[in-house]
């Protein structure tokens, strides 16, 4: 509600309510002053706040924008302590431990806090006290109590409404139906009962309210964010504008990632064009960096295909992929090629997807054509040495071709594949390659394999399955 | 026409070069390993074809962990990574497979960026055509000479300097694998063509 009224919108001029759709139904979920006085309330379709306030003006929720506005307002209050996290999708637990002097006391802190929040255009309530559970229920059911002093919570909270327990409908349903209105009617009650009546998860919420069982305020970590955005003047069409105003952003965001010592894996340029689209830029880059130039040039191969219309006005960047930084000497003595190859590997890794840059790691395996896997160039580290087998192995693997016997012999004297007659000269094996029964099914076929030299100076790796009649044969492998 | 040279010439760098036949990826990987020096190398080529390539068996002729592979389907990608990689230069060999020489455009495209990184180019195709830009071809099939197996390199054009054919026995061997010198064979007289029009 108050992102919208930041944003510029008339939303204390009309009775307004944010919807969001539920099913089938589309309900309220949040309202706004002139609409309460009206009777409308958090929970009701769409259909009955209509009916019976007919100018209601709506908009639907954006969840994730509310998101992001919490996460925001989560930063910005890091000036008040250092310990804090979100509540839900729209609260904020500050941990004010040793805190509140810095501002004059607790009741003077939660006035400050709010005061703060009104200017930036935001509604706040405050509560302060020693649980999580009973601040919440203070900030939202306490009306003029603000605070509850250390040692007060049964008293302090007895007269509040049982929603103030945050539990969910089915369980308030069941509480109102029993004629539990205030959380003092619980207090009589002995917490055998209420597990059984309303679950475990009830009764721990319930403890934690009183501050018998734990419940420590989480921290979400805030990652610093690197991004940055520019606004032009004029919409502009031009690619050597819109180029130097990507350049500008990139090394502001590189000095950020310089000062928390980050590297940068991918970025995400957003265009808001001036007709209100937004085009949307992807790129990613073989290793973290934060040089500007190695961005730049994954951006200038990319930032023709962005579709100015009717001009571009204004320009986003974020790193959606950071990791922390580390340096990595390659080379001894001599001068490094800085870029060479992890430049070549991100324009590639660009174009054709970073799916398709591959290079080979081993695994240890004694079936061939599984002893080695493609593993992303951009993720690949490299071994001291390849681990090399015992046995020759083929250069290039054919899936089992069959092959047309001409003269019969173990293996073949004379036979035909691929249109093309060989003759044995020489045969070394069999070398039989098992399956691996400790895979199942999935394991290779049993089979014999010959190395096979032929008349004409071709080496084929001939295979056969054991104990077969006739024998059938297929070529797995051609050598060098 | 030299007959009596007793080594294969090298492939000159900056340029792009042909190879088909049976035995040309192992005549490739020889010639890659002898420009690489301890560098990376890049093989572009159908994701099918690269994932024939088994470095177990490729280990004699180069390290198999300095090669990136490049996996496109499409011929317009393999053209364009290669072109893209030679231009950058940031690798000193470019391994690109095709099922036919590439059209003189985009053949004479990769020769211009091959000369702007000074990377050398070698095209492995299968279906040779008439004519080509490359700057030599080659043609090669297995032999055998009694017990001795070897590989029959044909160079049946060069742009600057002699064509020919050589035995190339034992190849792959560690003497061959220094990457310093040349690659000694034996003269074989005169080159054998492909197909009966390439020339």
């Amino acid at each position: 509600m108050n992102r919208y009224g930041r944003a510029g919108w008339p939303v204390e001029a009309c009775a307004f309510a944010v919807t969001q759709e539920d099913g089938n139904t589309v309900r309220l979920l949040s309202v706004n002053r002139q609409a309460e006085a009206l009777g409308l309330e958090v929970g009701m379709t769409l259909a009955a706040a209509r009916a019976s306030v007919p100018d209601l003006v709506t908009e639907p929720c954006d969840c994730e924008r509310d998101q992001l506005f919490l996460r925001a307002l989560q930063r910005w209050s890091e000036r008040f302590s250092p310990w804090i996290a979100t509540d839900g999708t729209d609260g904020l637990l500050i941990n004010a431990s040793g805190c509140a002097h810095l501002f004059g006391g607790e009741a003077a802190m939660i006035e400050e806090i709010c005061l703060m929040l009104g200017d930036l255009g935001v509604e706040a309530y405050g509560g302060l006290a020693e649980t999580k559970g009973a601040a919440k229920a203070l900030a939202r059911f306490g009306g003029e109590t603000r605070i509850i002093e250390p040692g007060r919570g049964r008293d302090g909270l007895a007269a509040m409404p049982v929603e103030a327990l945050g539990a969910g409908g089915s369980v308030m349903f069941e509480l109102k139906r029993l004629g539990l209105h205030r959380i003092g009617d619980l207090y009589p009650l002995k917490s055998a009962d209420l597990a059984k009546r309303f679950g475990f998860a009830f009764l721990a919420q319930f403890e934690q309210l009183l501050g018998i069982s734990a419940d420590p305020v989480l921290p979400a970590a805030t990652q610093p964010v690197f991004s940055a955005r520019i606004t032009l003047p004029d919409p502009t069409g031009l690619l050597e504008d819109v180029s130097e105003a990507v350049r500008r952003l990139t090394e502001q965001i590189c000095r950020r990632l310089h000062e928390h010592e980050f590297g940068v894996r991918a970025l995400q340029l957003t265009a808001e064009r001036a007709d209100h689209a937004t085009e949307v830029l992807e790129i990613g880059l073989a290793r973290p960096t934060r040089e500007a130039g190695l961005i730049m040039r994954q951006f200038d191969l990319k930032l023709p295909k962005l579709d100015a219309g009717s001009g571009i006005d204004r320009l986003r960047l974020v790193a959606t992929v950071t990791e922390p930084f580390k340096p990595v000497q390659k080379c001894f003595a001599e001068a490094e090629s800085p870029d060479g190859l992890e430049a070549l590997v991100a324009t590639l890794g660009n174009q054709l997807g970073f799916d398709r840059v591959l290079r080979w790691a081993p695994v240890s395996s004694h079936l061939p054509r599984k002893s080695f896997r493609f593993v992303e160039a951009v993720q690949w580290k490299a071994l001291d040495a390849w681990p090399s087998g015992s046995a020759e192995r083929p250069l290039l693997s054919i899936d089992h071709e069959p092959v047309a016997i001409e003269e019969p012999g173990r293996p073949p004297r004379k036979f035909t594949w691929r249109k093309k007659p060989y003759e044995t000269v020489s045969a070394a094996g069999p070398e039989r390659i098992g399956s691996a029964w400790w895979q199942g099914p999935d394991g290779e076929v049993l089979r014999d394999y010959w190395q096979v030299e032929t008349g004409d100076g071709a080496k084929l790796w001939l295979a056969t399955r054991p104990g077969e009649k006739p024998a059938s044969w297929t070529v797995a492998g051609v050598f060098p | 026409m030299n007959k009596s040279r007793t080594y294969i010439p090298k492939l000159k760098g900056g340029r792009v070069h042909e190879v088909s036949g049976d035995g040309a990826l192992a005549f490739a990987l020889l010639m890659a390993f002898g420009a690489m020096k301890g560098r990376e190398a890049l093989c572009i080529g159908s994701p099918d074809w690269l994932a024939a390539l088994q470095p177990h068996g490729l280990e004699r002729f180069v390290d198999p962990q300095s090669l990136v592979h490049v996996a496109c389907p499409l011929k317009t990608d393999v053209l364009w990574a290669a072109e893209t990689a030679l231009r950058a230069g940031a690798v000193r060999v470019v391994l690109l497979s095709l099922f036919a020489t590439p059209d003189g455009k985009s053949l004479r495209r990769l020769q211009l960026a091959a000369e702007t990184g000074g990377a050398l180019g070698i095209i492995l195709v299968r279906e040779v055509a008439f004519t080509s830009p490359a700057e030599t071809r080659w043609h090669c099939q297995p032999c055998r000479q009694g017990d001795a197996r070897g590989l029959h390199v044909s160079l049946y054009k060069n742009k600057s300097g002699v064509e020919g054919s050589w035995y190339l026995y034992g190849y792959g061997a560690t003497e061959h694998n220094t990457g310093a010198g040349r690659l000694a064979a034996t003269p074989a007289g005169e080159p054998v063509w492909p197909g009966r029009l390439a020339r």
